[in-house]
């Protein structure tokens, strides 16, 4: 890499002269992101290391005092079955969510990349679900899925599909599946939007080329469009996959995390045990987990991408 | 370490503990709609944060009264009783009211922040928090004496905590069993007498409704995962003798008793088959809301049914006849949940006499039963429920008749926990993935663990 | 273009169309459903089953809603603070985001990681500490009490789609305008954000929504009804026992008018970037 050579090879001096004169020779690079770096230092800086820090205390809800218990927390989290069961309900939460929404915002933003008419119509069209406030839409997917009031029921019911009123929402197995449909719901238009953005930017000649060497549609997506859509794949799927995985708002507001806990995230329990019931040490400590699998994740997911020759 | 860095520290965690409140709060606003067993009655949304009365200061002594959500419809009603006070007393009423979502928040920081209210208006859930900080003034020598005998018995009780008053009961909302009675009559079932007085006798009467013409559900029963879910299950718990904790302070959810009623509540759906469909996906909202519109036969709902209910009718949106009976009778006896709001003396006021004053003055029986049937909310002083307003009223007649039957849940630090457990207990149970014994036992040994 | 015969493009459209209309169709039923709602009485939303169909469709609720909320209050709010977390952001996001991607310097895949661990943490959990840097801050129950934490939740975003998209445009048209004798900030605003129009506007769109849904921030840090948002608002609907239901979806409809306003005058923005880029080749 030419900066650490250019960092190591620099003349003698002291290594904090040779930083300094790194530093000034790239003072125009690190001013421009001094700004960004100083303001999420100042306002995200101090959460995130008293989360670490309330991880190792034990500090109850009827009381202000803290009392330093080390690992304790970390230990009595993975030696309990909840917290395996969090981690495969997060799992499925997040794989089956970021793959819907992916695929559908592809599946969109192709369709809408043309010159089509009514295009105007159909971008803003496909943007309303995230228009509306997250909580908001849950409430409606939870309208639309009950079993007594719901559209999907009147509909199955006009269509003698069933007899009587299914609850989704209310069944252990299922209930999980009713909230990821309105997760993805919500989640479409961003990928959706991302991913056309990324599309206009692909050179049309590449596309002439192709269509002038007889190249099936299928054959330009595949060997044009995805490969060059592959950066903002990447960076959408990665945030997306960190979105879904702290969630809150849609599971919260539609089950609760219920029935017997079935829709519960690690998202959800660190909500009920840290805040709803106090246990802000507990809570913490299940944060700072999540937080090691989705930078452990986020690190395995960008070293796949650089491997490919792509600099990051 | 500095002296200095340690106050600044628990000066943190204070304001963190408001922050844990004020979202606690925050979270049943998320829930929307699912949940909100509110304090009192039916005041969550209505009225705006206003600040009334003059604060005038002058030489004259001054009383701070907070109360919340109070709306148009009441607004009248303190203004001048407060000026009323004023000129009796030659002082000044500062009268503060707060919106219920910004309630719980605006107590704690006044609280903390050493400006608490002299007389104020809250759930009388909130009592052991604010005990806990030393916040509130125990109010034994008025309860205990002539002034506390007014109020009914189960009421009265609902203010204590660690054996002391920690209030006097202001607003209180309980239950009843409403019937539909088209529904009774399309069963066969005698609309005007339709004896509904145990357990067996509703479930007899849900099953001749399930094989009869009627094309409702005979019985809402809610199972979602929200803290009313307990609330309607805990009368059945009650009524076989079941307790939820003893003296002690110790959870006792597994006795037989309760497996009894527990095993009653869910053979109602996987059993008898008598329910709406997937209880588990009901929250007491939706069966209400059920009931209300004439989809189900009976439901345990408060007076709002019935008021809604007859609001709906005169707008011409629902036709049907209703009744309303006692909460079925167990084995061991009869309860109806009962929610208070108290009014409290804070240890920081500096005029506590004046606060027993304002507390009286508003105690006065014309007073009261103004309040009550301005605001509608049931009366919590007897000779107010005897007044024929109330005690005539077919909406108002059972829920005060049902006062002598009036429970409270149990005043724990920690019930949302408590009460979280055992609703995933009663899921485990509807779900049938576990057993009803198999569910407490489990739920039993948690909330021991928990209670350490 | 090449073309394949008429019958050929005309099949195309027709499946382009359809497969548009029924992913329109499948993403609007929600929606309807929320619609639809607004347009029944109150009984009528909780008829069981549903009325597909409102049997007698009205839009007083659209009427009432201006009387009987303060929906425009909170609509305006909404665009302050939407507005100002767009500002904010963008300042902060786009000289970090080009930095990045112009320079190779010591620290740079840290500082990218850095950006991006803010978001591993659940917004819920790091409230309490976000609490007392609010506090401390003295932003309580002010616009910035939202602002601010909405721009450190949207910056990660910002800096890596936008690092993304800078580094896909050509440096040899900066290098002939520094030639020239350009300043890098003058290159970065002259340059290289007009080729960076439809990135910014997905930037723009995602950062304005993301301060328009919120509702935690807002119920956390603004206690003052008069500075409600959008999705407060709502929410401060909710009543105990009592929850006017229409009204909450009346406002919540009324609520993405001006998004899709937005969304259309940004739109031509979109066309106008491509136009340039087109012109640049």
């Amino acid at each position: 890499m030419s900066l650490a050579e250019e960092y190591t090879e620099a003349s003698d001096g002291s290594r904090l002269e040779r930083g300094l004169a790194y530093v000034q020779r790239n003072s125009r690079a690190y001013l421009l992101i001094a700004p960004a770096a100083v303001f999420l230092l100042a306002v995200v800086g101090y959460p995130i290391i008293e989360t670490f820090r309330l991880s190792l205390y034990q500090s109850p809800a009827d009381s202000n005092i803290e009392t330093f218990v080390g690992l304790q927390h970390y230990v009595e989290i993975f030696n309990s079955d909840i917290f395996y069961r969090l981690l495969w309900q997060t799992g499925r939460w997040v794989v089956v969510g970021v793959a819907g929404k992916t695929l559908l915002g592809l599946l969109i933003a192709v369709h809408l990349k043309g010159d089509i008419r009514g295009r105007k119509f159909f971008r803003t069209a496909f943007l309303i679900p995230w228009g509306i406030p997250y909580a908001i839409s849950a409430v409606v997917f939870r309208w639309i899925e009950h079993p007594q009031f719901g559209y999907l029921n009147a509909i199955l019911l006009k269509l003698g599909i069933i007899e009587q009123g299914i609850g989704i929402l209310g069944n252990p197995s299922l209930a999980w599946l009713g909230v990821v449909v309105a997760d993805i719901w919500i989640g479409t238009p961003f990928m959706a939007i991302i991913f056309l953005a990324g599309l206009q930017s692909i050179p049309q000649e590449l596309y002439e080329a192709a269509a002038i060497d007889g190249a099936e549609k299928w054959h330009q997506f595949r060997y044009i469009t995805l490969p060059q859509l592959k950066s903002v794949v990447l960076i959408a799927t990665l945030l997306s996959t960190i979105w879904t995985f702290v969630s809150f708002d849609v599971i919260w507001t539609m089950t609760g995390g219920g029935p017997i806990s079935s829709t519960a995230t690690l998202v959800i329990h660190i909500y009920q045990v840290g805040l709803q019931n106090g246990n802000l040490g507990r809570g913490a400590a299940y944060s700072v987990i999540g937080f090691l699998f989705l930078l452990v994740f986020a690190i395995i997911y960008l070293r796949i991408y650089t491997r490919g020759g792509d600099e990051l | 370490m500095q002296p200095d860095n340690n106050d600044r520290s628990v000066e943190d965690s204070i304001d963190r503990r408001r922050l844990l409140q004020a979202l606690g709060a925050g979270g049943a606003i998320a829930i929307a709609g699912c949940s909100g067993d509110g304090g009192s009655g039916g005041d969550g949304g209505d009225g705006d944060s206003e600040s009334g009365g003059d604060g005038g200061d002058g030489g004259t002594q001054s009383v701070q009264f907070l109360t919340m959500g109070v709306g148009d419809n009441i607004k009248q009603f303190f203004e001048e009783n407060n000026t009323a006070f004023e000129d009796e007393h030659d002082v000044d009423v500062e009268f503060t009211s707060v919106t219920w979502d910004n309630a719980r928040q605006t107590v704690n920081n006044r609280v903390d922040g050493g400006e608490a209210p002299d007389v104020s208006r809250w759930p009388a859930r909130w009592i052991p928090q604010l005990v806990g900080k030393d916040a509130l003034e125990p109010l034994d020598d008025m309860m205990d004496g002539e002034f506390g005998e007014q109020f009914y018995d189960g009421v009265a009780e609902g203010t204590m905590y660690n054996g002391s008053h920690y209030g006097v009961p202001w607003a209180a909302s309980n239950k009843c069993l409403y019937y539909n009675k088209d529904v009774f009559e399309t069963a066969g079932l005698d609309p005007e007498d339709p004896s509904l007085d145990s357990w067996q006798d509703m479930l007899d009467a849900a099953t001749q409704i399930r094989d009869s013409d009627a094309s409702v559900p005979a019985l809402g029963l809610a199972g979602a995962d929200a803290i009313e879910t307990g609330s309607q299950y805990y009368h059945y718990h009650w009524s076989h003798g079941a307790d939820l904790i003893d003296d002690e302070g110790m959870p006792v959810v597994n006795s037989s008793e309760a497996v009894d009623a527990l095993s009653l509540y869910t053979d109602l759906h996987l059993e008898h088959n008598v329910t709406q469909s997937s209880p588990l996906s009901s929250t007491r909202q939706d069966i209400r809301q059920l009931f209300e519109n004439g989809d189900l036969g009976m439901v345990i709902g408060h007076v709002y049914t019935g008021l809604n209910i007859t609001t709906a009718k005169e707008n011409g949106d629902v036709d049907f006849d209703y009744g309303i009976v006692q909460v079925p009778r167990g084995p061991e006896g009869r309860y109806s949940l009962f929610t208070i709001d108290t009014l409290a003396v804070l240890s920081q006021s500096e005029h506590k006499d004046l606060a027993r004053d304002l507390i009286r003055f508003y105690f006065d029986e014309e007073r009261r039963f103004q309040y009550s049937k301005q605001k509608g909310f049931l009366p919590v002083v007897e000779a107010v429920g005897e007044r024929s307003y109330f005690s005539e009223s077919k909406n108002w007649g059972p829920f005060v008749k049902a006062g002598q039957y009036a429970r409270a849940r149990p005043k724990l630090g920690n019930f949302s926990e408590f009460n979280d457990r055992m609703v995933q207990a009663i899921q485990e149970a509807l779900a049938d993935r576990k057993s009803p014994q198999k569910a407490l036992n489990d739920a039993q040994s948690d909330l021991e663990d928990a209670m350490e | 273009m090449t073309m394949a015969g008429h019958d050929r493009s005309g099949l195309r459209k027709v499946r382009l169309y359809g497969v548009l209309i029924g992913l329109l169709g499948l993403m609007m039923l929600p929606f309807y459903a929320m619609f639809s709602s607004t347009l029944k009485p109150e009984s009528e939303i909780f008829a069981a089953p549903a009325t597909l169909v409102p049997s007698d469709p009205s839009f007083q609720a659209y009427l009432q809603v201006w009387t009987q909320t303060d929906v425009l209050l909170w609509v305006g709010n909404s665009f302050i603070i939407s507005v100002g977390t767009v500002v904010l952001t963008l300042l902060l996001a786009i000289p970090a985001a080009y930095s990045c991607a112009r320079n190779d310097f010591v620290g740079k895949r840290t500082f990218l990681l850095a950006v991006l661990v803010v978001q591993m943490f659940a917004p819920v959990v790091l409230i309490v500490g976000l609490f007392d840097v609010i506090t401390q801050l003295g932003l309580f129950n002010t616009y910035l009490a939202v602002i601010v934490p909405a721009a450190a939740f949207t910056l990660p975003f910002n800096v890596w789609m936008l690092y993304g998209y800078f580094k896909t445009i050509p440096v040899a048209l900066e290098e002939s305008a520094r030639i020239d004798g350009a300043s890098q900030l003058q290159i970065l605003t002259k340059i290289v954000l007009p080729l960076t129009k439809p990135a910014l506007v997905a930037s723009i769109t995602y950062t304005f929504l993301y301060a328009w849904n919120r509702l935690l921030f807002v119920l956390t840090f603004l206690t003052d009804s008069a500075k409600y948002n959008i999705p407060r608002g709502v929410f401060s609907m909710v009543g105990a026992l009592q929850t006017d239901w229409r009204m909450m979806l009346t406002v919540s409809v009324i609520g993405i008018i001006p998004l899709l306003i937005l969304f259309a005058f940004l739109e031509e923005y979109i066309v106008a970037g491509m136009t340039a880029g087109a012109v640049k080749e």
